[in-house]
């Protein structure tokens, strides 16, 4: 296991260091100059000139990525464009109403989607199943940009329930995190829902029913075992919130990394643009990571091979 | 001691006057809150209320006393400025002339990337000759130079004022929430006397229609430009709040390549011109929110004349102009030319404007009915930008801001020489008018050069504008006395 894991860290730092290479080298194949941007209309060739020198960015691209490169590892991610502050102070201040908001999301779409599916897997066929599989239709296919602007109408507007914009209280996250996590629980509830119907049809449950276990212990049971390919999923699905709220973060007025690294982007602030990628890079294999240990806690038959990654017998 | 306790107790039980605070919505974050680094509309807006210039731009851009109470020019090169007695900065420490050398002085320092750093090139020296007088003297005369002038003057001493401003203004900066608010308090000891609010909450919300959305629900006091015009008409037919309309110091212009066949003939050109159905645009499209623009001289400008008008909408003229330059369809495939020159072009902007996107999506329309072939090309801003620079095209739809002198909007857009001449422009005649707009001091000779020059620039159309912006402004009635400046600055929130 401990090798297992040695070897998972050894791929997770290559993988990482690939990222940033490959982010550096793309972002300098993107037509636009951060010093024209920076200096705007009034800024003559001459002033365009001065200041990429005084930023380095007239340096050869080697000589700027091996500097980049040198500075991760005491967390130096370099100095943003546009801001003039450091790329990790940037991202340390943005990053904790990300994570608020993915988590909450998260937590909602389990719950809400989880809830439903169970019903709608026990209740196979009837009025509240197909209710089910109505909303998880729609919440998949609703543009989070149009859903946001609908609730916000509603709760924030009409009713004044919620705050429609902003970050603080819990009153402001309930909006954002409904908006984010709708479609992650529309798939979680199709997820369960599946899952948890092949797993009824599995020996052993059919055995338990037979001993006369209650039905709710059998279900337990059986959601244990349909949580697997849930977690998986959802494991992922965690990365696309993170990096998925960017229309939510705008609407909601919601200080994340998402409106930040899109202002970089179309700021060309190149070592903003790299530090949040890398930031993101990193929750994401973390996850992976993560969502492998877990899966051998859910399932005793999955065991982690000391030689390569898990397998199911 | 019982009644001092009492009175303590009675003290503490007071009851306190709530603070005014007005919330106020905008649609990016400030990027800097360092007058010389700043580039964005928060940024400029949160710096007006943070610090002072020598100079201040009033609601008609005509600078007036501010930091400097007066100022003579004994020759055209040299100004001098005295400075307000007694003026300390947020952390109490005294204004000193030494302070605004040093402001100007970084300004020009090409490794410091001032934005704005070409406005002050003919400066060629500042020197502080006692504590409260500071001389300019300049390399040739430069008339525009008090409007610029309005520039916020930091201390000497003070670092990364970007993230901790420190200037001699009405508020000073409480708390910075990146990505999400500026609180700003009032500076009580303020040398204009004390603001009459506490506090001024700027509140970060992207999205322009949620910004709108929030102001109705009462999480915001005041939003102003930029709105979208489809909320401008929801808000200014809701009795609730009260709508402000200015003009304000800013075009939308299509810029033509002067050296690129076959827009290198100035009456195709104005064919064009003539093809652009400016009404239809700005009804349909910006839906009423910006102004039909007549020329590149703005309204609200002293330079402004309505007898200089570019050439208006009237597509029958259009072709018989064409026709009489030889530019007919004569194999039939619909599209224009003379002999082997094909009146075709290629029509860019940039995609983060939605309105200029379906602009020129409407133009394109326009045009080949007529027989002009029109390519577009939508880019982002960016690289939008890198071909605009490098005169990589042949007709571009953008903008220009905060013109407060028509030297802003003409010297660098027209001369032969002016850096930001994308379109290749080239009059002698249009070169010596500007450059003696630059050193006339008077102001009705200056208006009377620059509306020489508009003229010029209306008959050959390496411009065509096509709107003037409309600045707009709600606010709630918790708002009183609210007073609209047409560059959306927030003093009107303090006066």
């Amino acid at each position: 296991m401990l090798r297992y894991i040695a070897r998972r860290l050894f791929v997770f730092v290559i993988t990482l260091l690939g990222v940033a290479v490959v982010v550096s080298a793309l972002l300098r194949l993107v037509p636009g100059d951060p010093a024209v941007v920076f200096l705007g209309e009034n800024a003559t060739p001459e002033n365009v000139a001065e200041l990429r020198h005084a930023l380095g960015l007239d340096l050869p691209w080697p000589v700027q990525l091996a500097r980049y490169l040198k500075g991760i590892p005491t967390g130096n991610l370099g100095v943003s464009l546009f801001q003039r502050a450091p790329v990790s102070e940037l991202i340390a201040e943005r990053l904790p109403a990300t994570l608020e908001l993915a988590l909450a999301a998260l937590l909602f779409g389990v719950v809400f989607g989880g809830a439903l599916g169970v019903v709608s897997a026990l209740k196979r066929g009837s009025l509240a199943d197909l209710g089910v599989m109505v909303f998880a239709q729609l919440g998949v296919s609703m543009p989070v940009f149009w859903l946001g602007i609908l609730l916000s109408a509603l709760f924030a507007v009409h009713w004044g329930l919620f705050p429609a914009v902003g970050r603080g209280s819990l009153g402001h996250l309930v909006l954002p995190a409904l908006t984010l996590g709708l479609g992650l629980a529309s798939i979680a509830s199709r997820l369960v829902r599946a899952s948890l119907l092949d797993t009824l049809h599995e020996v052993y449950v059919r055995g338990a029913r037979a001993r006369g276990l209650p039905d709710a212990r059998v279900v337990a049971h059986a959601l244990r075992n349909a949580l697997l390919p849930v977690v998986s999923v959802l494991g992922v699905r965690f990365g696309s919130l993170l990096g998925g709220s960017v229309l939510t973060e705008s609407v909601f007025g919601w200080p994340g990394l998402g409106t930040l690294a899109v202002n970089a982007i179309s700021q060309r602030d190149f070592p903003l643009v790299q530090g949040i990628v890398l930031i993101f890079a990193t929750i994401f294999l973390a996850l992976h990571l993560a969502v492998d240990l877990v899966y051998g806690v859910l399932d005793p038959r999955i065991r982690i091979e000391a030689g390569g990654g898990p397998s199911a017998d | 001691m019982r009644f001092i306790a009492a009175l303590l107790l009675f003290a503490g039980c007071a009851p306190t006057r709530s603070p005014t605070v007005i919330r106020v919505g905008t649609d990016v974050d400030a990027s800097s809150l360092d007058p010389r680094l700043m580039r964005d509309t928060t940024s400029y807006r949160v710096v007006d209320l943070l610090y002072d210039g020598l100079t201040r731009l009033d609601r008609e851009l005509t600078p007036v006393p501010a930091l400097a109470t007066s100022w003579e020019s004994p020759e055209p090169t040299r100004w001098i400025f005295h400075l307000r007695e007694d003026v300390r900065f947020h952390d109490g420490s005294a204004l000193t002339s030494e302070d605004v050398v040093h402001t100007l002085e970084t300004l020009f320092n090409p490794g410091f990337g001032a934005p704005l750093r070409s406005l002050y090139e003919p400066i060629t020296r500042v020197e502080a000759t006692d504590a409260n007088t500071v001389v300019i003297h300049l390399e040739r005369p430069y008339a525009p130079l008090l409007s610029y002038l309005d520039v916020g003057i930091v201390p000497r001493e003070a670092e990364d004022l970007g993230s901790h401003p420190l200037g001699t203004g009405p508020y000073r900066l409480k708390r910075w929430e990146r990505g999400s608010k500026i609180l700003l308090e009032a500076n009580r000891d303020y040398w204009g006397g004390p603001p009459k609010l506490d506090e001024i909450e700027i509140v970060v919300v992207p999205d322009n229609t949620a910004r709108a959305q929030a102001f109705e629900a009462g999480d915001l006091d005041l939003i102003q430009s930029p709105l979208s015009p489809q909320d401008i008409g929801r808000l200014s037919a809701d009795p609730r709040f009260k709508g402000h309309v200015e003009s304000g110091p800013a075009i939308t212009y299509f810029n033509f390549n002067t050296s690129r066949p076959p827009l290198d003939v100035p009456g195709v050109r104005r064919a064009i011109a003539m093809l652009i159905d400016q009404e239809t645009i700005l009804n349909r499209i910006y839906e009423g929110s910006d102004a039909r623009a007549r020329s590149v001289l703005l309204p609200s400008s002293w330079a402004f004349s309505p007898d200089v008008a570019q050439p208006a909408y009237d597509p029958e003229g259009a072709e018989a102009l064409l026709d009489e330059l030889g530019f007919r369809d004569q194999d039939g495939d619909g599209v224009r030319e003379r002999g082997e020159q094909k009146l075709a072009f290629e029509l860019g902007t940039h995609g983060e404007d939605v309105n200029r996107v379906q602009t020129v999506e409407y133009l394109q329309n326009q045009l080949k009915r007529h027989g002009v072939d029109v390519t577009l090309r939508i880019t982002d801003w960016p690289s939008f930008s890198v071909r605009r620079d490098a005169s990589d095209f042949d007709v571009i739809l953008l903008g220009w801001t905060q013109l407060v002198d028509p030297d802003k909007g003409l010297y660098n857009q027209f001369h032969s020489e002016g850096g930001l001449n994308w379109g290749r422009y080239r009059n002698p005649k249009v070169d010596e008018i500007l450059e003696k707009g630059r050193s006339t001091l008077d102001r009705s000779e200056r208006a009377s050069l620059y509306r020489e020059v508009a003229s010029i620039v209306s008959a050959d159309v390496p411009y065509y504008v096509l709107s003037y912006q409309g600045y707009h402004a709600f606010h709630s009635p918790r708002v009183e006395g609210f007073e609209a400046d047409p560059r959306g600055m927030l003093r009107g929130l303090h006066d």
